[in-house]
């Protein structure tokens, strides 16, 4: 039993997620962020940020986590659009945004506030 | 096996031994890449203080590749071109490419590698990011000029569009030329909200160098980060913004004023309400477009020969979908027996199949109806060459006219010449090394098209030797060889 669970809690902690954030804009400037969790550990790009995060870039990871709200009716995205991509262990969940507009605005201050944690700022 | 149930236990400590001797020697590697990469940022630097005037090459074929080769011994500077009155081409490919770099590092980099508050427009807003407060006043205040300098180059090349257009009207196409007339003179020129910076300009579609026109608000926005280009390289951009208040799917739709300013009718079958304002502009028919004969000329071999989703390959699309979910279902089902779709997804799949015959005519050439922006983007391409025709054959000076067609098409090099991203890539790869593993996984993804948006721009060099150096006045300014497969629209 002790081995049954040793091994199911060694190999749960191997859970990983990865969102990647491809946006292109109008002009074709393509810019891309990955952000990941692997055995509970947070990483901005190749970049550890360790296990805890400061609550304001907790807040800042956990909304971009949520991605673009999913539209019913055609996206009609005049700036250019952008590729949300969540995968994990099991499955890949794709959704689109267009690069302007209110929550586009949060999401890439979100992914700066990110940015400047991970490198020191 | 008595130890067994240390076996957890002991892998953590294994790991937590091999993990610190992981972060010792990321420190090393850390302050190995950091002291690279401080290296090219003044490298850098250095080469944005000291431009060399850039000759316009002199000969060659009218080739994106010929002309991305003048830039060859450039693909480390920071600058790829300095006009007479200070007016610069960034090296856009080398400064995306060391934000990457930048990114890895465990060690913060406080300020940007230049002071170019439009290559890194926070320097617009913020005084720490600027320098202090007395550079961020001179900031703004360049920002300032250089926006009204905008706004006339805009009012310039909107007045030459219009000139595009009254050249093709003649007695059958007068109310369809004037329609299209009235859409470009209509059209605002939409100032940038610098706002708090990041978050402003992300919402305004600024977060980086960028131009749009939105069909929703009937405005055209230029960036902050494009407002210190050379006139030309401004002016080709703005009259693709401008081609695009009617192009053919722009045309489709009629504009209504809301709130006081004009802005597009969705129809009912995407989601736009039934009842709507008088129209301001009305929606042009397909068939009676005066456009039609270009639309049908971009899509051939002689031009750039871009393809859109027929009414067949969309009705194959919709089958096919109903298909695989029919076989979704099955694979769900123990039964052997056929398993029938629910009332309401078969009607849903018989709707849009009727929406099909209904629609594809009028909106064929709109994204958001086929997922297919290529006709579109071409045909603003297109006007674009036509209002840079009309300026470059008026330039006297030959060599004026020379470097006025080449700094034209200078945004398109500064993002996408080939050799220039290699470069980039290569240098900053050479700073950080084995360090940054993200930079390979982008670098992978950049190169292919997955994730990208495929469907949204022909590729660049097509776009400028097919379109933009297909145009007889654009080749004379040059003075290049022109392929003599390649024929302009007409």
């Amino acid at each position: 039993m002790k081995l049954f669970l040793s091994i199911f809690l060694l190999s749960s902690s191997a859970f990983a997620w990865q969102i990647t954030l491809d946006r292109t804009n109008h002009v074709g400037v393509r810019n891309i962020d990955i952000l990941k969790q692997e055995n509970g550990e947070y990483f901005f790009g190749s970049k550890s940020l360790g296990k805890s995060l400061p609550p304001k870039i907790l807040t800042a990871w956990k909304e971009i986590e949520k991605g673009p709200v999913k539209s019913s009716s055609p996206l009609m995205c005049a700036s250019g659009k952008y590729v949300f991509i969540k995968k994990d262990n099991k499955r890949e969940q794709r959704r689109e945004g267009c690069t302007d507009g209110d929550a586009y605005g949060r999401l890439i201050k979100n992914l700066n506030d990110i940015r400047s944690y991970a490198s020191g700022n | 096996m008595k130890f067994m149930h240390l076996l957890p236990a002991l892998i953590l400590a294994f790991s937590s031994f091999a993990r610190g001797q992981t972060s010792a020697e990321l420190e090393s590697q850390n302050r190995a890449a950091v002291g690279k990469l401080s290296l090219l940022r003044e490298t850098l630097k250095r080469s944005s203080l000291n431009v060399p005037e850039c000759g316009t090459p002199s000969s060659g074929p009218c080739t994106f590749a010929n002309y991305c080769n003048a830039f060859s011994n450039k693909g480390t500077d920071f600058y790829l071109y300095k006009d007479d009155q200070g007016h610069t081409i960034p090296n856009f490919a080398m400064t995306t490419t060391v934000t990457y770099g930048e990114s890895c590092m465990r060690r913060p980099f406080a300020q940007s590698a230049v002071n170019d508050p439009f290559v890194y427009s926070e320097q617009l807003v913020s005084a720490k990011k600027a320098g202090g407060k007395a550079a961020l006043q001179k900031n703004k205040d360049l920002y300032a000029k250089e926006l009204a300098r905008t706004r006339s180059i805009f009012n310039d090349v909107q007045a030459r569009v219009v000139k595009v257009l009254e050249s093709r009207r003649n007695s059958q196409n007068a109310g369809e030329i004037d329609n299209m007339i009235s859409r470009v003179k209509s059209v605002e020129f939409k100032n940038p909200t610098l706002g708090d910076g990041i978050y402003s300009m992300a919402a305004d579609g600024c977060e980086g160098p960028n131009a749009f026109y939105s069909p929703q608000n009937h405005n055209i926005t230029i960036c902050p980060q494009l407002m210190n280009m050379p006139e030309a390289s401004l002016f080709t951009t703005i009259a693709h913004e401008l081609g695009h208040t009617f192009d053919p799917c722009a045309t489709a739709y009629s504009y209504s004023k809301r709130d006081g300013k004009p802005s597009l009718n969705l129809p009912e079958f995407m989601g736009g309400a039934s009842d709507r304002a008088k129209p301001l502009f009305s929606a042009i028919p397909t068939q009676k477009n005066p456009m039609n004969k270009v639309i049908a000329c971009l899509q051939t071999a002689k031009s750039i020969n871009v393809k859109n989703p027929t009414k067949q390959e969309m009705l194959d699309k919709i089958n096919k979908d109903e298909e695989e979910l029919r076989q979704e279902s099955q694979g769900d089902n123990d039964s052997t027996q056929p398993v029938e779709l629910g009332d309401a997804t078969v009607a849903g799949f018989n709707d849009q199949r009727a929406s099909l015959d209904q629609n594809y005519q009028n909106y064929q050439y709109c994204d958001s109806y086929t997922g297919n922006n290529y006709i579109k983007e071409s045909f603003a391409d297109w006007v674009s060459s036509q209002a840079l025709g009309q300026k470059v054959s008026e330039i006297q000076d030959a060599g004026k006219a020379k470097e006025y067609a080449f700094t034209s098409q200078a945004l398109f090099m500064s993002m996408d010449c080939d050799n220039l991203k290699q470069a980039a890539m290569n240098a900053v790869r050479g700073a950080v090394g084995n360090f940054c593993p993200t930079l390979n996984e982008v670098e992978a993804m950049l190169k292919s098209s997955e994730g990208g948006h495929e469907g949204d721009h022909p590729l660049t060099s097509s776009r400028v030797d097919k379109i933009y150096f297909a145009a007889p006045q654009i080749q004379k300014a040059l003075g290049c060889k022109p392929d003599q497969n390649t024929e302009e629209c007409e």
